[in-house]
């Protein structure tokens, strides 16, 4: 009986010794830190002092003349009437007009696989972040194969303007050109779609292609994040 | 009760022992956190000191609201001036942005931010310190920016191989940045659970971050003050990869 007693009394120190554990862990590892947060922002508040010769209708008026002044710039930043916004992490497209989403849905960017052919020569799929602009639209456009088409396939590379090069109907519809290279087009392969797998081209599906071919006017801007 | 204590001396020593050891901790670790914040203060002011800014009116609430609005504007132009992809922090409307030439391209709502007031009812030159563009200076998560795979080009067509795409889905993301106003920013991705419904652990998340913060800054020689934010894991990697390495940041507060 005694030895039990004694067990529990130890017993009884643990769980005093743990509480005391956790009540200090919980003081150092949250209490202290917003002690010091609320400090940091009391330190560096507002003061309510107001000056008396401040005259706030004026001060207020000139406020919003600023106001509506930089408004104004911000608006002429607008990209225009219709334009595309790409998420190259997501895969996803939403097609802009007139300042709202007309059509969203998924396509494909950069597989952001690097193609090693030799110690000094590598090619990156990737699709590029930024602004582009559509420059050129184009109905059933037939595609000219770069060098890293032969080259992923293991083929030997044909010279420029080889009829090898050509090849039509693996487009899509139309495509849109974005200079360098890229372009905004269709796929044979629709089940893809969704999921980061071109050479760094935007690939849509059919009918959002179409709408894509058909609301951005030559000059639209393409944001890609 | 006397031969009670002296029975139970040795249990009554380690548990004092144990009480004072930690009282001693905090106390000390205390007092140097308040130093670290004070010292934070006097470095801001002082660099206020350098500005000469107009702060009138700033405690009339219609007047700040305004300010407020002009500042966000300002700092939106500035920004649509630069050719890169730049954060936006709007913690009056609680969202994210990724802005790029004056346009919104993502925006994502904060699911939690902690503190809950971050640097509210600020003196104007510590408002305009925090609000105006800063810059990432530095920063780690546990996503990558740009998820290279290499592949060895094939040397005839017996060798082409179908490239496998991962299809695991990639734990949510924790990305942590200091920016060169001295506020630290930690934004947690929100994953989907197994009910496709978000998994939130806000709780468990903010103990670990804390408790890191312990372990690498046991006594504070300095302090900055950290924002978390917790979006949807998709719209937090998206964020994450949008944004340069050393990329601009600008709050709305």
């Amino acid at each position: 009986m005694e030895k039990i007693k004694k067990y529990i009394i130890y017993l009884l120190f643990t769980i005093v010794i743990v509480g005391l554990i956790a009540l200090f862990a919980y003081i150092n590892v949250l209490v202290v830190p917003n002690i010091q947060f609320a400090k940091y922002q009391s330190g560096l508040s507002k003061t309510t002092s107001i000056d008396s010769t401040f005259n706030e209708e004026a001060e207020l008026k000139a406020l919003n003349k600023k106001f509506d002044q930089l408004n104004k710039k911000i608006q002429r930043l607008a990209p225009g009437n219709a334009f595309l916004v790409i998420n190259t992490t997501n895969n996803t497209f939403e097609l802009y007009k007139n300042n709202e989403i007309i059509r969203e849905g998924k396509c494909s960017t950069g597989s952001f696989i690097s193609l090693e052919v030799d110690s000094t020569k590598s090619y990156l799929f990737e699709t590029p972040k930024g602004v582009m602009t559509v420059q050129n639209k184009i109905t059933n456009p037939v595609w000219t194969k770069p060098d890293w088409a032969f080259i992923e396939e293991g083929l030997p590379v044909p010279p420029q303007g080889h009829s090898s090069r050509r090849e039509a109907n693996v487009l899509g519809d139309y495509a849109l050109k974005l200079g360098d290279g890229y372009m905004i087009h269709g796929t044979l392969y629709q089940r893809l779609i969704g999921s980061p797998v071109t050479h760094g081209c935007v690939r849509l599906l059919d009918d959002d292609l179409e709408a894509v071919y058909k609301t951005l006017p030559v000059g639209a801007k393409v944001f890609i994040y | 009760m006397k031969d009670f204590f002296i029975k139970y001396k040795i249990g009554f020593i380690v548990t004092i022992a144990v009480f004072v050891i930690l009282s001693a901790f905090t106390v000390v670790r205390y007092i140097q956190a308040e130093k670290a914040v004070k010292l934070a203060i006097d470095e801001k002011k002082l660099n206020f000191a350098e500005t000469d800014v107009d702060d009138k009116g700033w405690s009339i609430p219609e007047i700040e609201k305004k300010k407020k609005e002009v500042h966000w504007m300002e700092q939106q132009l500035l920004l649509a001036k630069t050719d890169s992809l730049n954060l936006g922090i709007n913690l009056a409307d609680s969202t994210v942005q990724v802005l790029l030439k004056g346009t919104v391209l993502l925006q994502a709502n904060i699911l939690k931010q902690l503190p809950a007031q971050f640097t509210d009812s600020l003196n104007y030159p510590a408002y305009l310190d925090f609000t105006t563009i800063s810059k990432i200076v530095g920063e780690n998560s546990t996503s990558v920016k740009r998820p290279v795979k290499k592949v060895r080009a094939p040397k005839n067509e017996n060798e082409v191989q179908e490239v496998k795409h991962d299809t695991i889905p990639e734990a949510p993301i924790i990305w942590q940045f200091v920016l060169n106003n001295n506020i630290e920013v930690v934004i947690t991705g929100v994953g989907l659970g197994k009910d496709s419904l978000l998994d939130m652990n806000f709780n468990k998340d903010i103990l670990k971050y804390k408790f890191e913060k312990l372990k690498d800054n046991v006594f504070p020689k300095t302090y900055m003050p950290t924002l978390y934010i917790w979006l949807s894991d998709k719209d937090a990697k998206a964020i994450y990869r949008a944004i340069p390495g050393n990329g601009r940041v600008v709050f709305k507060i």
